[in-house]
């Protein structure tokens, strides 16, 4: 659970930016089949874990943990409300509810978690950082920035290409089981909220029958 | 069937109050929190010649508080969301980042649901005859449940005299403008409590509560076992609880159950004849048709809120990150939680002046 406790947040970077341009590399695993890929380049020397994450522009929730830094709360809509998140990082009594485990890729490409959090870990030049919502440890593929850039598609001087910093690119395998969620409207609520007035107004008959009946409960 | 009635029976009011709170300490759904939040208030609206409170204006006041802590804290403190209202500087320690709409509605919300279960607490405090709940409890918990009823009492009894002391104040010509004018309505509520704490304290004290169970001059053999037991009953229940949190059900569960038993063996009734003293009873606690409804619907309300919770707990959820989206309803955990509306049927008449129904 330590592992999703961040450490500086975004003060963890190294500040001087270089004319070099770096890529690392994200996978997250939802643990409802679907994977997303990530490769972010940036131009300081190295980011926190967590500011990569946010860099990729996958919509994110985190809270922040004082001295220990942020909580990973929710990555693409999953995961856990704040509350929740602040309480135990979503994870409930049981030991093997799911929470967002950060992960570093080792020497053979096997996954560990990073026990310091994200914020404390350096995202280097040519490194792959992984999420994965579990509440045991998950089984990943090795992934190298080589073969993340054939996965995506994307060209080998696609960072350096361009005149400024290039947006991140991503891509998710697999559907979630049940698919998309539709929008909800306000007619989808019409029922609960007329429900309420029909409450209210029984309780205000309720309470009007109440004053007009005598003292001696009679009518 | 009777309707009007003086009063509910103490448990079937302590049902009806378990079953509000569940479900808004469940989740955070605002329709199932606006819900149980306008059956309380028609609840104590009907009930109101037996709440005896010193109007709700201070109630409403607490609320604001709560309203007012809840957003600010959750909007400086939470900076996710997809509907940016402002920027602080990132370099604000906490605070600095983003400030969303997404936050401030989760703390709107969330001050819904602490204002509602404070409704519940009070509106129930205020019914409750709490004579009736120590002739329930053993009688070694005498002094815990006089000092709980005590308490329980105090914010409501503080704010009545609050309330007296600034009228007279008022007729006396005083205004507060400064800071030192509190002190002309501080003063006297301070000692207006001592007042109330001492002839409290008095009235319990002729009454027995707080008397040895021992006569006096008996050897008391058994204190520092039942000392020592209560002891390890409470040290296994607070070991069990930790293992279930943990996950460690079954050892959680062992543990629970060795300590119930051993407080329920320390707490038992001690052996007839002896010479304990014996609370005086003025009249039988009397089950009513009324009480048995009551405590039906709450026990069904409490059935189908963990029914629900565990077939659908989306109908309890509402997650306003990242993005803001309209939560959905669960028209029959609803319909369900619009049974705990039966009390205000049993509510006791009052005339067409207002003036209070039976007493």
């Amino acid at each position: 659970m330590l592992a999703a406790v961040l450490g500086q947040g975004a003060t963890a970077q190294t500040p001087e930016a270089t004319d070099h341009i770096n890529v690392a590399g994200l996978m997250i695993d939802y643990g409802d089949g679907r994977v997303s890929y990530a490769l972010v380049a940036f131009t300081e020397e190295s980011l926190s874990g967590v500011e990569l994450l946010r860099r990729s522009g996958l919509p994110i929730v985190t809270v922040p943990f004082g001295g220990l830094g942020e909580g990973v709360c929710s990555i693409d809509a999953v995961g856990c409300d704040p509350g929740a998140c602040r309480r135990r990082l979503c994870q409930s009594a049981d030991r093997e509810s799911p929470f967002w485990q950060y992960l570093r890729q080792a020497e053979g490409g096997s996954w560990s978690p990073a026990v310091l959090g994200a914020s404390h870990a350096d995202v280097d030049d040519g490194d792959v950082d992984a999420w994965s919502w579990s509440g045991t440890p998950p089984d990943l593929p090795p992934m190298s920035v080589t073969s993340m850039r054939d996965l995506l598609g994307v060209q080998p001087g696609w960072a350096s290409g361009g005149a400024g910093l290039p947006d991140p690119v991503t891509m998710t395998q697999g559907e979630p089981p049940g698919g998309n969620s539709d929008q909800r409207s306000w007619r989808d609520l019409a029922p609960g909220m007329a429900l309420i007035a029909g409450i209210g107004m029984a309780g205000w008959v309720m309470i009007r029958r109440t004053r007009h009946r005598s003292p001696a409960g009679g009518r | 069937m009777s309707v009007g009635m003086e009063r509910l029976d103490s448990r079937a009011w302590i049902l009806w109050a378990i079953a509000a709170m569940v479900p808004v300490l469940i989740g955070r759904h605002p329709l199932v929190i606006g819900e149980i939040l306008v059956i309380v208030v028609v609840v104590r609206i009907a009930w109101a010649s037996r709440v005896a409170t010193a109007g709700v204006g201070w109630l409403i006041r607490l609320g604001m508080v709560v309203l007012s802590i809840s957003v600010i804290f959750n909007v400086l403190t939470v900076h996710a969301g997809d509907r940016v209202l402002a920027r602080l500087p990132e370099s604000l320690p906490v605070i600095g980042g983003v400030l969303t709409l997404n936050a401030l509605v989760y703390g709107l919300v969330s001050a819904l649901a602490l204002f509602t279960l404070l409704l519940i607490g009070t509106t129930t405090g205020a019914l409750l005859v709490w004579m009736d709940l120590f002739r329930l409890l053993p009688r070694r918990l005498a002094p815990i449940a006089v000092a709980g009823s005590v308490t329980w009492a105090f914010l409501p009894r503080t704010a009545a005299a609050f309330s007296q002391i600034r009228e007279a104040q008022m007729m006396r010509g005083h205004r507060v403008r400064t800071g030192r004018d509190v002190l002309p309505l501080v003063m006297p509520l301070l000692a207006g409590g001592l007042e109330r704490s001492l002839t409290t304290a008095e009235a319990l004290e002729a009454r027995g509560f707080g008397a040895s169970l021992t006569p006096s001059g008996e050897p008391q053999p058994s204190s520092w076992s039942l000392r020592l037991g209560i002891t390890i009953a409470l040290v296994a229940l607070l070991g069990g609880s930790y293992c279930l949190l943990v996950g460690l059900v079954l050892v959680g569960i062992t543990l629970m159950l060795f300590g119930g038993g051993a407080l329920a063996a320390a707490l038992s009734p001690p052996r007839r004849g002896s010479r304990i003293p014996q609370p005086t009873r003025y009249h039988d606690m009397v089950w009513r048709r009324e009480d048995m409804i009551v405590s039906a619907a709450a026990v069904g309300v409490l059935g189908v809120t963990f029914g629900r919770m565990m077939v659908s707990p989306a109908g309890f959820r509402f997650d306003p990150y990242p993005a803001l989206e309209l939560p959905g309803t669960d028209l029959p955990l609803m319909i369900a939680l619009s049974a705990l509306l039966l009390p205000a049927m049993f509510a006791p008449g009052t005339d067409s002046a207002g003036i209070e129904g039976r007493r």
